[in-house]
């Protein structure tokens, strides 16, 4: 594939040219209700290439090789219609190297068979336990060969794989039904899809404490969230920002988004690290073939770094940063997180909730959402906080703020520490791009005048 | 993908299964990225695939490819699945007269990327005219395609398609905010006036330069069009089949009864001109229809594939979403709220003290089988007496969407076509609506200095 790549750039017209091709195969076991519902695998082959010239961008994505060379042509047109003169990209120097995943299990040399069973003993494992009316597990496993040439030198050949498993438990009691989830997702093979018996016990008895919680109050509260929603939090609050193609082409949100400006207390740092090898967005270059890094954002409350692409790492003279990422080959790269956190703190876990009169401790996500500076999450499960003692489960609680103030609004970080991967189905959603497989987390967390949704 | 690739494949494939079906796609897509006000890239991908779905033994299995040509490789492996797969009873469509649709517009097909430019350059000069300080960022796509659908008992059909749509993004940004707006319209026609969109992107600008305190407490909200879905949510859950054959869904044994307002009628689609959501066929070729949903407050009717209606012993209703790399399930093809007769003035006075509300955040989040609506007002205004006074920040909604389909206060008379997000899409055909009986959370500027305005 390296050499039909590197045959279809030749002779082009351009500063700059790439292309990347992906060759996919998926698999997904599927059950729902009390039964199987699907179980097929889907292999996709399809490459984009992209050419700068003049400052501007052309893409072209097709999915027969023969036709590269055309595409080649398109998108090098393509560039020519945009024209921005002067832009330039970060450089890199010429580099033929590959890197292969390795997995105790490789996806592909595990039977169907056994993928099914597996899945199926964990589905009846849901099933059994009392009370449940309804049980998904959802696997999904991908092996991505991905090979990148451009015509700067830089040829580069790598696997990546994922495995994931999702699962949910509903339970009912007359007119309340409640759900209980848990996701495993990681860059590993099969073998990290056995032995989650404990992780399928946690969505069963997820479901089985919301059933019998109350509502949570709505209001203003002291909350503690626990790594996981830390990491949700991070990542849809801030995050987001810190991605440099929401600033690069925007003076006004450049200036709001400096390096320098405090963001937060003494005590805040927040990274985006590329490099932590059980994490799915670990890789050892991105999709434009930059080595990925770790990448400290904001440190001691203070800006100092962003997220970038080799694009928006020219526009900003700042250095690249690993994080273009394409969710597939049918895509362009653009600036994505890996795996994002709040770094350890210093308070004891226990000290987090001394001096909460009426508070809530929120556990887990069940997902998140940003338009900038405002975000909006919900709690896969919630406690109650009264004088400084987590007391009863509550259910249906959703947070909302402000990512000016809530940052400065952290009261104290924690001494603890964990990473969540996306499971099966979950990841980040970006523009069309949806969903691109992420890890975060950080420490249990302690955050004031923080908004409460609920009846 | 040609008709004749397809034939090959059930050919193939009904030697081995006793029944199978191919859904095939082939799209042609243009796209041109406006990002800081001026044009960034320009993109071309040629996209597509096979999907294979074969019953064999009575179980199903699937498998999809974007190689046309590795027939026997796609073959079988649909047959290894199948091996594993799910029992199904499902009888595949001999197909019959096609409803004639109008899907496809032969000048959109020869509207080529400078013409994308010139509508981007277009709404951008139109906004920065009006608004010198705003950034602007713009995406336009224009798509070609086919879809191709063939089973083993006879059914053989293609049609083509055409899709424009233009997404503009007004952003503004201090070290105090950072705000974005946006304004989107799809169609299957030529039918997008660029000056239009920018014309009311900027009016909807304007109403944010005001700020005031939010309203608390539980109050009629007005939903405008794009934000309708927000609510309907739990009954979208609720009436899909597969949601019903689970045994999970609130309504499945309240066919024929009151379920909402009796102003309230909502109907799919299938057929509605210019429509994402609209075809000949389903994704399993079952002819589409018009079904409805809602009759003046009376449930009439679940959405329903083959699947489910052979589990629920009713006809299938042409509802099978499909993408060429996944099987079949249900979902809403067109959904149309018959509109009332109030201008949009007068849904205001109807409105009196309460909240108007432009976009959300959070949609989907919430325990939608309970009916639970918890969502962040991104967009949204206080109105008193009938009149808007000024932009509130920070808002939560919270309810539940059954209750607040009683409690349906007016049905705005002017309809508009929204788009549905997700990649089988799907029209939404709304007019505002004003819902009571929610409840709205707000956090105040200053914690301790109040608890905003309540009614």
């Amino acid at each position: 594939m390296q050499d039909v790549l590197r045959d279809a750039l030749r002779g082009v017209a351009a500063a700059y040219a790439d292309i990347r091709w992906e060759h996919s195969i998926a698999t997904r076991v599927l059950f729902q209700g009390r039964e199987l519902y699907a179980i097929g695998e889907t292999v996709t082959s399809v490459g984009t290439v992209r050419v700068m010239q003049d400052g501007g961008w052309g893409y072209a994505t097709v999915r027969d090789p023969a036709a590269l060379s055309g595409a080649v042509e398109a998108a090098a047109r393509a560039a020519v219609m945009v024209r921005r003169p002067g832009r330039r990209l970060a450089p890199q120097e010429p580099e033929v190297a590959s890197a292969r995943m390795t997995a105790a299990e490789h996806p592909r040399a595990v039977p169907l068979g056994e993928k099914h069973d597996v899945c199926a003993a964990y589905h009846r494992q849901v099933l059994a336990a009392p009370g449940v009316a309804a049980a998904t597990v959802s696997y999904l496993d991908r092996v991505d060969e991905v090979t990148f040439v451009s015509t700067e030198g830089r040829e580069l050949v790598q696997e990546r794989i994922f495995t994931g498993v999702d699962f949910g438990a509903t339970m009912r009691d007359g007119a309340n039904v409640q759900m209980g989830y848990d996701a495993q997702g990681g860059p590993a093979g099969f073998e990290a899809a056995r032995g989650q018996e404990a992780r399928v016990e946690r969505a069963v008895r997820m479901a089985e404490q919301l059933l019998h919680a109350e509502p949570a109050r709505g209001g203003v509260y002291t909350v503690v969230l626990d790594p996981e929603m830390t990491g949700v939090f991070t990542h849809e609050a801030f995050g987001h920002l810190s991605e440099a193609d929401f600033t690069a082409e925007n003076p006004r949100m450049r200036e709001t988004l400096r390096l320098g400006r405090r963001l937060g207390g003494d005590h805040l740092s927040i990274t985006d690290d590329g490099t932590v090898r059980d994490t799915v967005g670990w890789s050892t270059w991105d999709d434009e073939g930059t080595p990925t890094q770790r990448v400290a954002i904001l440190t001691g409350g203070v800006l100092t770094s962003l997220l970038h692409s080799r694009d928006t790492a020219a526009q900003m003279e700042h250095a690249p940063t690993g994080n273009a990422r394409a969710m597939s080959g049918e895509y362009e790269p653009i600036v994505r997180m890996r795996a994002t956190f709040i770094e350890r703190g210093t308070h004891p876990v226990e000290s987090l909730f001394e001096g909460i009169e009426d508070g809530y401790y929120v556990v887990g996500a069940r997902g998140g959402q940003t338009a900038m500076e405002q975000f909006t999450f919900a709690a896969k499960q919630a406690y109650g906080v009264e004088h400084g003692k987590v007391t009863a489960p509550v259910r249906d609680l959703t947070l909302a703020g402000n990512v000016f103030e809530t940052l400065h609004n952290i009261e104290g970080i924690g001494s603890d520490f964990a990473l969540y991967n996306s499971g099966a189905n979950g990841g980040c959603g970006k523009g069309e791009q949806w969903p691109v497989k992420v890890a975060l987390g950080g420490p249990h967390v302690r955050i004031r005048n923080v908004v409460v949704g609920a009846r | 993908m040609a008709m004749e690739q397809v034939r090959r494949i059930i050919v193939q494939a009904a030697a081995s299964a006793r029944a199978a079906d191919v859904f095939a796609q082939e799209t042609r897509e243009d796209q041109v990225s406006f990002d800081g006000n001026a044009l960034k890239s320009v993109r071309s991908r040629a996209l597509g695939g096979a999907g294979l779905r074969v019953i064999a033994d009575g179980r199903v299995g699937y498998a999809a490819s974007t190689n046309p040509d590795d027939v026997g490789g796609l073959v079988a492996s649909a047959m290894a699945a199948a091996r594993f797969g799910p029992p199904t009873e499902i009888a595949l469509p001999e197909g019959g007269p096609a409803p004639k649709v109008e899907i496809f517009d032969p000048s959109l097909e020869s509207l080529g990327p400078e013409r994308l430019v010139e509508m981007g350059q277009a709404f951008v000069e139109r906004v920065r005219t009006a608004l010198p300080d705003v950034v602007v960022d713009v995406g336009l796509r224009r798509t070609v395609g086919t879809v191709s659908l063939a089973n083993s008992s006879g059914l053989a059909a293609e049609d083509h398609r055409t899709g424009l749509g233009m997404i503009g993004i007004l952003n503004r940004s201090s070290d105090d905010e950072i705000f974005s707006l946006y304004e989107i319209k799809a169609s299957r026609r030529a039918e997008i006036d660029p000056l239009a969109l920018a014309d009311r992107a900027i009016e909807r600008w304007r109403m944010t330069e005001r700020v005031v305190p939010a309203p608390t407490g539980r109050m009629r909200i007005m939903f405008a069009p794009r934000e309708v879905s927000a609510v309907l949510l739990p009954l979208l859950v609720g009436i899909n089949g597969q949601t019903v054959v689970r045994g999970m869904s609130p309504l499945a044994d309240r066919i024929g009864e009151t379920v909402a307002s009796p102003d309230l009628t909502i109907t799919d689609d299938g057929l509605y001109p210019w429509s994402f959501g609209t075809s000949a066929y389903d994704g399993e070729g079952v002819v589409k229809r018009r079904t409805p949903i809602v009759e003046q407050g009376v449930l009439r009717n679940f959405l329903l594939d083959l699947d489910a209606a052979a589990r629920l012993g009713r006809d299938p209703t042409g509802s099978a979403a499909r993408t060429f790399s996944g099987v079949p399930a249900p979902g809403p093809t067109t959904l149309v709220i018959t509109p009332g007769t109030l201008s949009s003035d007068e849904m205001l006075k109807e409105l009196g003290d309460g909240l108007y509300v432009e976009q959300v955040l959070g949609a989907g989040q919430s325990n939608l089988l309970q009916g639970a609506i918890q969502i962040n007002v991104h967009l949204g205004f206080l109105v008193r007496g009938g009149e808007i006074v000024g932009r509130v920040k920070d808002v939560m909604i919270a309810g539940n969407g059954y209750e607040a389909l009683r409690q349906v206060v007016a049905i705005g008379g002017e309809a508009e076509m929204v788009g549905a997000a997700g990649p089988a899409g799907g029209g939404r055909l709304f007019p505002p609506v004003i819902f009571d009986g929610l409840t709205v959370s707000a956090q105040t500027a200053k914690m301790g200095e109040g608890k905003g305005i309540t009614f």
